[in-house]
């Protein structure tokens, strides 16, 4: 909960200063994806509720909407790598290679965004769908993805990947 | 496998409660807005996070600062350096520019003096432009780019555009060496030359040459002292230019020189008076000549 408090208030307070443009990158979407791959669904989903309440209560916005999202693309991410039953899990090297890791961070985000996208088109109040694709969607999966480059990295060391006996992962 | 079952069950009841609780938010948040418990739970979150928000501000804003300097150096030196090439050009194109206006004041004026200069109606004439100009303290000659390919023989008087006379055009020499496509002029300033003139509207005669001690500038000697001469009177050809080995050579007489600009008379002994006349003729900047074709070619 620490994570998601600072990287909202860095989501909001910092990045719109350091990085020049209209968009900002997503923090919190990278710390759902490093929470789904260290820590499983629960926690993951756990982690995008708080995340999108947090972040719509900063910015006065609609409460759920957000916390719907994260916790859509956190739990994509972590059934994509959670083992299924019958598959007997190595402990050596139970993590996604880093350029995958990046690619489900590049797909959370496109979640989210086109998520967001679509539901401020539908109640009317969006940009159309062309000035979103071009001036918000695509602009802000690049910059998260290029800080996730980053932030991916020191995010794992902070939740490390635990495992119970079973091979699921241990959720927070 | 009971713990498995156990696992999914807490799993699906976690997730169900927290899509549940989104749900609930979400459609609060559409019958409140900004009012009861979701606009409390905003205005909370608002209060806790303010002062983290502007703390973060607080230190971020000196690194921004000092980047937004950085780039701002930056793009004012490539500016600067833009601006710099930017104005070479723009001062190239505009000497450029001046030059072409020269010229073509300079052709205007060669143009005026050959639709009113009776000299210039008496005889052909053909346009040419300095290619060389040699003057120092024993020689005073310029090269033409026209010869005898164009009309132009040994002893025709040449011309320039004068600018500060109404008369629009001066003597500047007369030829001395003609080839196919070349000329050498020797001008009026030359230690040899000797130019037979006389002042414009009167009787006043004597012979043009260079003032040795005041370069640029022109004596007329021989005029009597009883002869009247003022300043600023006209003084043009008067027909005939003696030389300093006895030949005498034909010069159109009208052919404008240039202004007297002073007349002395201190010794009551001196013969004839001392007279200086300015050429029209700025012989510093010559480019465009005229050379009138009074020598006949066979």
């Amino acid at each position: 909960m620490v994570a998601v408090f600072v990287l909202a208030v860095l989501q909001l307070s910092a990045m719109p200063q350091l990085i020049p443009g209209s968009v900002t990158p997503d923090l919190l979407v990278i710390l759902v994806v490093t929470i789904a791959l260290t820590r499983g669904a629960e926690a993951a989903a756990l982690t995008g509720f708080a995340a999108g309440v947090l972040l719509d209560a900063m910015l006065v916005g609609r409460l759920g909407l957000t916390s719907l999202l994260y916790m859509a693309a956190g739990l994509w991410v972590a059934y994509r790598v959670e083992p299924s039953d019958s598959v007997v899990v190595s402990p050596l090297s139970p993590m996604p290679r880093p350029a995958v890791q990046l690619l489900y961070v590049v797909v959370a985000t496109s979640i989210v965004q086109v998520g967001l996208a679509a539901a401020h088109v539908l109640l009317g109040d969006g940009y159309p769908v062309s000035f979103e694709l071009v001036n918000v969607i695509i602009p802000t999966i690049v910059e998260t993805a290029v800080l996730a480059l980053v932030l991916l990295p020191v995010l794992r060391r902070l939740f490390p990947y635990r495992t119970r006996a079973d091979g699921y992962p241990i959720a927070a | 496998m009971l713990i498995g079952k156990n696992r999914h069950l807490r799993r699906r009841a976690v997730i169900g409660l927290l899509l549940a609780a989104s749900l609930t938010l979400l459609t609060l948040s559409f019958r409140q807005g900004s009012e009861g418990a979701i606009g409390a739970i905003q205005r909370g979150a608002l209060a806790i996070t303010a002062p983290f928000s502007s703390a973060t501000t607080r230190v971020t804003k000196p690194f921004v600062d000092a980047w937004n300097w950085t780039s701002g150096l930056v793009d004012a030196r490539s500016e600067n350096a833009k601006l710099k090439n930017e104005l070479e050009i723009a001062n190239a194109a505009n000497q450029t520019l001046q030059q072409v206006q020269s010229e073509l004041a300079q052709d205007n004026l060669l143009l005026h003096f050959t639709q009113n200069s009776q000299i210039a109606a008496q005889y052909p004439f053909v346009g040419a432009t300095v290619t060389r100009q040699v003057p120092n303290a024993y020689s005073q000659t310029i090269t033409i780019n026209v010869g005898s390919g164009g009309g132009v023989a040994v002893g025709d008087p040449v011309v320039a555009p004068a600018g500060s006379s109404n008369l629009f055009a001066g003597l500047v020499g007369r030829v001395t060496t003609v080839t196919a496509n070349a000329s050498s002029v020797e001008l009026i300033l030359d230690p040899d030359t000797a130019v037979s003139a006389r002042v414009q509207g009167g009787t006043v005669r004597g012979v043009a040459v260079p003032n040795p001690g005041n370069p640029g500038v022109l004596d007329l000697q021989m005029v009597p002292q009883a002869e009247q001469v003022k300043p600023n009177q006209v003084v043009v050809t008067a027909g005939l230019q003696p030389n300093r080995q006895g030949l005498q050579a034909l010069l159109p007489a009208g052919i404008p020189i240039g202004l007297v600009t002073s007349v002395s008379q201190s010794d009551l002994n001196d013969v004839f008076k001392g007279i200086e006349v300015t050429p029209f003729v700025d012989f510093g900047s010559l480019d465009r000549v005229l050379v009138l074709k009074v020598v006949k070619t066979p």
